[in-house]
């Protein structure tokens, strides 16, 4: 072999094959230790499992506060601070066995009292924690909450390794609530002391403590030294807090940063088209539903013919592309990765012409005027209110927009006989196609206020449908009801779904454990670094 | 020119300095300068349609599919585009000439309202002093004390389409009501509302010293009321001072309109703002920065070209400092 040959094949393996492999190639073995160094634009609302509620401070939460299920690398559950947790055959009762040597960072033995005593602070009115509705199921609780009881009935601890969680009624979803951050334990002795003010004492049984976290500035976690589950590998984790996107991805290609999570399109375009950047790039479907939806209650959508001549009129592929690409067309209610299949759907594919003829049938046959409501505080909903703006302009719908402020949107879209139409995205709590459909669309959930049936949609064969899911343990039969339930929504069209986002995270490329979770979208305890 | 002309009879208008000024005022070469740079941008606002009728321009809200790359990224400058597209792929040329439209009105409009205020309230407190004057000053530091932006910011939070019932609901006088709507009515009230203040304190310190004067006193020994000495000797004499203000104040207003924009508080999409789109490409800034510098060119074109004329107009009318 002469020396060119040699330097060439020496070449060939030590540049091409990797950089053709990229992050494909088999990692090496996870290493422990390093810091991970975050930013994000604005400050963490709560770290307080009971408050937190946004895609910003879950995650962080979720390092300090672990409970007794975790989602495993899909949407299975999985025992985590339990030895083992059951059922019983009616759906009522639900036994745990705390797993023994778990602590707190306080370096105190986690109690299933410390569990009530998590429960019982979310549905104390006092604290108004936004998880309040989750727990309403068990038995007790409305007493509780009115302040007819000073403990939930449903909640017991024979011994203190010991949970018994009785519900009202059953219910096949209260799995997924337990594997919410909002059912994390707490240390009772930590909440009598502080009261409310625990939020800024805040003790965990998770594998970090918080260490420092000087407001609107940055935030510190380390090891929590007593955690004794399948601990993270970094050795705790740094946020910047108050850096924009165009500074934060600036910091990342400069090695001062490992993640951006949440990228704007723009940034996260310029990744994907730089050969030498792409790898940086991770897409992670969200669990998600971007929609426009149609008030069934006021004219014109009253009219069925209405809404289809809508679903038919937009072009939801244009509408990926106005988001960048970083989108999926979406046909139905419910987002495939929940995981979710329904084959036999009715589709409206893009067809203005159908549209035209639908809006004919329905008596204007010259369109006509309505205002669209959308929070003007995210991007994407602008983008996609002016993409569909356009669509129904060329059927004769004129659109107005209304952006609102996040809160002045909600008051106005959830106010019966208040807005006509508007766009809204809806992320999931938990892995379960009731999210969508029997949180979104139960005509039997409809109130004058506050109310997130948005299309004030009731239609009472969906309604049937749905809470004969609600009330089935048996999963096949859930799902058959569920296909059944979504079915008939997109008949009569109360919606139009336009997309589902895939939210793009940018790596530094020395994280390694980086791929997406669907329902965490990422985990920074699996994430590990290069030396 | 003098600033004022003494009239003995004081009954007739005196030869206020603004008379003779017209063709004085376009000598001056930033005035000259500045009045182009304007009379540009309106023919352009003005045009805009009729461009966009005869197919030189394009529809400033139209999303064209071919307007964005494979990637759903804008297009460069060139090619179909002379400035390029912006992020949902429109024209970014288009989009500036229409922006004018809505700064340019804006601007104008709240100018107008802000003069129209700041010469009311200066004009009585200057005029009739005492504790008016003092109630009326005390008012406007008040007004002033609160940065002109972040007062436009709460007003225009609370544009969220609310229906405001001025009367008790128990009267069934719903004619009455109305929604709070952003828009460019709304905007050009609220930018006028904050922006008057500034007005006022030079106004009234110039009534105050013309009220003293021979002429002013004259036309009040005769028998002159309060409106016609208003009316007819001081208002003409701090027209000058008004000029300047009112070009000096527009900068303001065109300034105030694309912050708020901005911060996307302003005239709602697809209307084609300056700060708008100034907000919309900034992600975009290193890929397409056309879609930043475009507008924010235009922004300070139209600012200096405002500030120009207010200054080639202080310079020509105040006669201390030709001297």
């Amino acid at each position: 072999m002469n020396r060119t040959l040699i330097t060439a094949t020496l070449l060939f393996w030590l540049i091409l094959v990797p950089a053709a492999f990229g992050d494909n190639l088999p990692s090496p073995t996870p290493r422990r230790g390093g810091i991970l160094q975050l930013a994000q634009p604005s400050d963490i609302r709560s770290l307080d499992p009971a408050i937190a509620f946004d895609s910003f401070s879950i995650p962080m939460v979720h390092l300090m506060f672990r409970g007794l299920l975790d989602y495993d690398d899909g949407t299975g559950l999985v025992p985590d601070q339990a030895k083992d947790w059951n059922i019983s055959p009616d759906g009522k009762t639900y036994t745990f066995h705390l797993r023994a040597g778990t602590r707190f960072a306080s370096g105190r033995e986690v109690e299933a009292e410390d569990y009530i005593c998590a429960f019982e602070r979310i549905l104390s009115p006092k604290l108004a924690s936004p998880g309040e509705t989750y727990f309403l199921a068990i038995a007790g609780a409305r007493e509780f909450v009115d302040g007819k009881a000073a403990h939930v009935s449903g909640l017991r601890a024979p011994d203190k390794s010991t949970l018994v969680i009785e519900l009202k009624e059953p219910q096949f979803t209260f799995r997924y609530v337990l594997a919410m951050t909002f059912a994390c334990p707490v240390p009772r002795e930590a909440v009598q002391k502080y009261g409310a003010d625990f939020s800024s004492h805040l003790v965990g049984s998770g594998p970090y403590r918080l260490t420092e976290w000087r407001r609107g500035i940055s935030c510190r976690l380390r090891r929590n030294p007593y955690y004794s589950g399948p601990d993270g590998y970094v050795d705790g984790v740094d946020l910047m807090i108050g850096c924009d996107d165009t500074v934060m991805t600036m910091m990342l290609e400069r090695g001062e940063l490992d993640q951006v999570p949440l990228a704007s399109p723009a940034q996260a375009a310029r990744f994907k088209r730089d050969p030498a950047l792409r790898s940086w790039l991770t897409l992670a479907d969200a669990a998600e539903t971007d929609y426009f939806f149609m008030n069934t209650e006021m004219k014109p959508f009253d009219d069925v013919r209405v809404r289809q001549a809508v679903n038919y009129a937009i072009d939801r592929d244009r509408l990926v592309k106005l988001s960048g690409g970083f989108a999926v067309v979406a046909h139905g209610v419910v987002p495939p990765v929940i995981p979710w299949n329904n084959p036999g759907l009715p589709r409206y594919d893009f067809n203005p012409d159908r549209a035209r003829a639908l809006l004919r049938e329905a008596g204007f046959p010259s369109g006509f005027k309505t205002e669209l409501w959308y929070s003007g505080d995210q991007p994407i909903y602008a983008r996609l209110a002016q993409g569909i703006q356009q669509d129904l302009r060329e059927v004769g719908i004129e659109i107005e927009l209304r952006p609102a402020n996040l809160t002045a949107f909600d008051q106005k879209v959830t106010t019966r006989h208040s807005a006509p139409c508007g766009v809204w995205g809806w992320f999931q709590d938990y892995p379960d196609p009731s999210d969508f459909l029997d949180v979104l669309l139960n005509g039997e959930r409809i109130t004058d206020v506050e109310c997130n049936n948005q299309a004030f949609y009731n239609n009472p064969e969906v309604n049937r449908s749905l809470d004969a899911a609600g009330n089935s343990l048996d999963a096949g039969e859930r799902m058959r009801l569920f296909q059944q339930a979504e079915d008939q929504v997109m008949r009569d069209a109360p919606w139009a779904p336009l997309v589902h986002e895939r939210i793009p995270v940018l790596y530094n490329p020395r994280v390694h454990g980086t791929a997406p979770h669907p329902v965490w979208l990422w985990r920074y305890e699996y994430m590990w670094l290069d030396p | 020119m003098a600033d004022t002309v003494i009239d003995p009879t004081g009954v007739d208008f005196p030869p206020a300095g603004s008379r003779g000024t017209g063709p004085a005022v376009f000598r001056h070469r930033l005035v000259r300068v500045g009045a182009a740079i304007v009379i540009l941008l309106a023919l352009f606002a003005l045009a805009a349609p009729e461009l966009t009728r005869r197919h030189v321009l394009r529809e400033p809200i139209q999303q064209d599919p071919k307007g964005l790359d494979a990637d759903g990224l804008p297009l460069p400058a060139g090619g179909g585009y002379l400035l390029g597209t912006d992020n949902l792929g429109r024209d970014v040329l288009a989009r500036v000439i229409y922006g004018a439209r809505v700064s340019l009105t804006i601007g104008t409009a709240a100018m107008l309202l802000a003069v129209f205020l700041g010469l009311t309230i200066g004009v009585t407190a200057g005029y009739y002093g005492g504790k008016l004057d003092l109630a009326l000053m005390r008012f406007t530091e008040i007004n002033l004390s609160v940065p002109a932006i972040l007062l436009a910011i709460a007003f225009a939070g609370l544009m969220d389409g609310r229906t405001v019932h001025p009367l008790p609901a128990a009267w069934h006088w719903q004619f009455l009501d109305f929604q709070l709507q952003r828009g460019m009515v709304s905007l050009f009230l609220i930018i006028g509302f904050v922006c008057w203040p500034g007005l006022v304190r030079v106004i009234r310190a110039q009534v105050l010293a013309l009220r003293e004067r021979e002429f002013v006193q004259a036309a009040r020994a005769l028998g002159a009321s309060d409106a016609r000495v208003i009316a007819g000797h001081i208002l003409p004499n701090i027209l000058p001072t008004v000029l300047v203000l009112g070009a000096v104040n527009i900068a303001n207003t065109i300034l105030l309109e694309a912050g708020l924009s901005y911060l996307g508080i302003g005239v709602p999409p697809p209307a084609p703002t300056w700060g708008g789109m100034i907000s919309d490409g900034q992600p975009y800034f290193i890929t397409a920065p056309l879609n930043v510098i475009a507008p924010g060119v235009a922004i300070v074109l139209a600012v200096l070209a405002f500030n120009l004329i207010g200054r080639g107009l202080q310079e020509t009318l105040d006669p201390r400092l030709n001297r």
